[in-house]
């Protein structure tokens, strides 16, 4: 399931139905029933690794009401070909390059001007 | 000879003489006000010599004798004046209540025009120093801006510190970016320094560091509107320029007790006056030659911008020597000495590698790539990333590929899912909603391609909504009981110029103009309303000067008419 915080739009990144059962876009029906199943015996079980899924905007959690509506939209085919063409942009795709340096902040910060306790 | 009478008497004739000061703009205090403060000094300064006198008339080596008199020049002291008191006593000590009391005692010595103001502010800043502010704490400061008769920089400034108590930062970013469209004169010094210093803390403490080091123009040699609008004034008045003089009027500025470079503003005035209208600062201090050194910032908030500079690897990153020194004016030098070893410590950043293209003959499969570049959490080419997307998508949806689509369908047969209707409106929905939420201006995207235009123009129908429906309540803010707090408001109003903000910077001089009816409409109402029937005319005066400005960069003409009208109107 997606984040609250996530636009509707930036749902065809994070709802992928392909994201959401852990599988790539090639993937034959019978090994999306599989893999489905299969998550939802270990989400029933509460398994911990089962309960989140990669997405290109992050980790988001994952639910057994979400893997049966992934399942639903990969039985039509026309809905599939749809989530075929966003399931190619895969966690594994976010290279290293041009990234920028990442600053720790500093909490002290109001304590140093003189508007709050220091820790 | 005891010098402490002499020490007191120059001290209370300096009060006298500075409290003399006053702004153009103001209306004279009100008799009781000048009687009161008068009373207060004269009483005090001359209770202060009667025991200057006497510890002088004392006997050669009783030092016992000096008691009274070092006690009632402390006592004097912290009655003449209360806010030095209380930023060096009841702040740090956490005393709200005290801070408050003694500050709201004396109106007649402190900040004149607002002492409401002043004590609640003094309240809000003893209120931070607690350990765990209770809601009981957060309710007596609310009641203390409550009582603001009329709300002021000082007012503001506690409103905004109390919405940051409240966990509310978004609110209290958005009151001090607006402080500035407040009449200067109307926000004391404490007050606006506390603003700024608590801007300064809040990007450090979210790590923005590399903004926090944009601000060394404001903190070391560039001056900013304020100062530099000032001196212009200023100077137009001592000319008698009053031409110049009345075009400044938007920017209600009160000159500072300090006489700026009249020569070389003379010389640069003709070239610049159609300059300051217009905002352009830079242009202004190169012609002038003025700048305001870094002497009236915070030497805390100096301190983090420098920081910030070595740690974002600005090229005007400051030597270890100016670190340890910038350190060791802060007051809170114990909690500032793990940043400076950090700031000691941090290496220069590592050059940002050239952006990537891929070369993949699938246009849908290159934009694939361009965008999940961009949406990486760090990115530094997001804008470049994005626009590849936008450019790779326009190659696979053209207008070709789409009136096929169309004909298959029409025929009955299944068109190619990669250039289907529904993937073709995910995708200028997507890339419009990622260039709003990583603020990025719509000309990102090329014009010419139908995703590129369809997303722009998705985006730009998104900021105009947000502009409008933001005015459209202020304008009904006006219909709200007069009972509620002025504060509300203001914080309203502060939500719509950072969205009109936006809206300017990401959709250009199209959207600005295409929101600026309602625009005007929504602040318009509600400042008369201030004005006319709540006597919040600081508030008011402050929407009007801002419409104003508004009014002369769209060159609205009507508009400028209207406001210069409501400006004039003046503060009281």
């Amino acid at each position: 399931m997606s984040s609250p915080s996530d636009p509707a739009s930036l749902r065809a990144l994070t709802d992928n139905p392909f994201h959401v059962l852990g599988l790539s876009t090639d993937a034959p029906r019978a090994a999306v029933e599989r893999e489905g199943r299969k998550l939802l015996d270990m989400l029933d079980l509460g398994v911990a690794r089962a309960a989140e899924y990669t997405t290109p905007l992050g980790p988001r959690p994952r639910t057994a009401e979400r893997v049966r509506w992934a399942l639903s939209e990969l039985r039509d085919p026309r809905k599939r070909a749809l989530h075929e063409a966003w399931g190619a942009l895969g966690a594994d795709l976010l290279g290293g390059e041009g990234l920028e340096a990442e600053l720790p902040p500093c909490p002290e910060a109001f304590a140093i001007t003189g508007l709050g306790r220091s820790r | 000879m005891n010098p402490i009478p002499l020490f007191w008497l120059a001290y209370v004739l300096f009060r006298l003489l500075t409290g003399a000061g006053r702004a153009p703009t103001e209306k004279p205090a009100s008799a009781a006000d000048t009687l009161r403060g008068l009373w207060l000094v004269l009483s005090v300064g001359a209770g202060g010599v009667a025991a200057g006198l006497a510890v002088y008339r004392a006997a050669p080596g009783e030092l016992a004798a000096l008691g009274p008199s070092v006690g009632l020049a402390l006592l004097a002291t912290a009655l003449l004046s209360p806010w030095t008191f209380a930023r060096w006593v009841w702040i740090p000590l956490g005393l709200p209540r005290v801070a408050r009391a003694l500050l709201y005692l004396h109106p007649g010595v402190g900040d004149r025009r607002d002492p409401h103001g002043a004590a609640a502010l003094a309240a809000a800043l003893a209120t931070l120093r607690l350990r765990a502010p209770s809601a009981r704490d957060l309710a007596y400061l609310e009641r203390a801006i409550a009582a603001c008769e009329r709300l002021r920089g000082s007012g503001v400034v506690a409103a905004g510190l109390t919405a940051a108590l409240r966990g509310d930062a978004a609110a209290t970013r958005r009151m001090f970016a607006g402080l500035a469209a407040l009449p200067p004169e109307t926000v004391p010094r404490t007050a606006f320094d506390a603003a700024f210093a608590w801007r300064a803390a809040d990007l450090a403490s979210r790590g923005e560091w590399g903004e926090l080091a944009r601000w060394r123009g404001l903190v070391d040699g560039s001056a900013g509107p304020y100062a530099l609008a000032a001196r212009a004034r200023l100077a137009c008045a001592v000319a008698a320029y009053r031409r110049e003089y009345d075009r400044l009027a938007p920017f209600h500025v009160t000159p500072p007790h300090w006489l700026p470079r009249l020569r070389v503003f003379f010389r640069a005035l003709g070239e610049c006056h159609e300059d300051l209208l217009r905002d352009r600062w830079e242009r202004i201090e190169r012609l002038t030659g003025l700048t305001l050194r870094a002497r009236a910032m915070p030497a805390s908030v100096r301190f983090l911008v420098r920081v910030a500079e070595r740690l974002a690897g600005a090229p005007t990153s400051p030597s270890p020597r100016l670190l340890w020194l910038s350190w060791a004016l802060v007051p809170s030098r114990r909690a500032a000495l793990p940043l400076l070893r950090r700031a000691l410590a941090a290496e220069p950043p590592r050059p940002t590698p050239p952006p990537l293209d891929s070369a993949h003959p699938d246009p849908w499969v290159r934009g694939l790539d361009a965008l999940t570049r961009a949406i990486a959490p760090r990115c530094a080419h997001r804008a470049y990333y994005l626009h590849r997307a936008a450019r790779a998508w326009d190659q696979a949806f053209t207008e070709g590929a789409m009136e096929s689509v169309a004909a298959a369908m029409e025929g009955g047969h299944e068109p190619d899912a990669r250039i289907s209707p529904a993937l073709y409106g995910q995708a200028t929905e997507l890339l419009a909603n990622l260039l709003l939420a990583h603020e990025l201006p719509i000309s990102t995207l090329a014009e010419g391609g139908l995703v590129s235009d369809e997303a722009s123009e998705l985006a730009r129908e998104r900021l105009i909504e947000d502009v409008s429906e933001l005015a459209k309540a202020l304008g009904g803010g006006a219909k709200a009981p007069a009972s509620a707090p002025a504060a509300e408001h203001w914080a309203a109003f502060c939500r719509l110029v950072q969205a009109n903000e936006r809206a300017a910077t990401l959709g250009g001089p199209l959207v600005r103009r295409l929101v600026w009816g309602d625009v005007h409409r929504g602040v318009g109402v509600l400042a008369v309303d201030l004005f006319n029937v709540r006597k919040e005319r600081t508030l008011a005066h402050g929407m009007f000067v801002w419409l104003l400005k508004q009014a002369t960069e769209l060159e609205d003409q009507a508009a400028i008419t209207l406001e210069s009208k409501n400006v004039r109107a003046g503060l009281w």
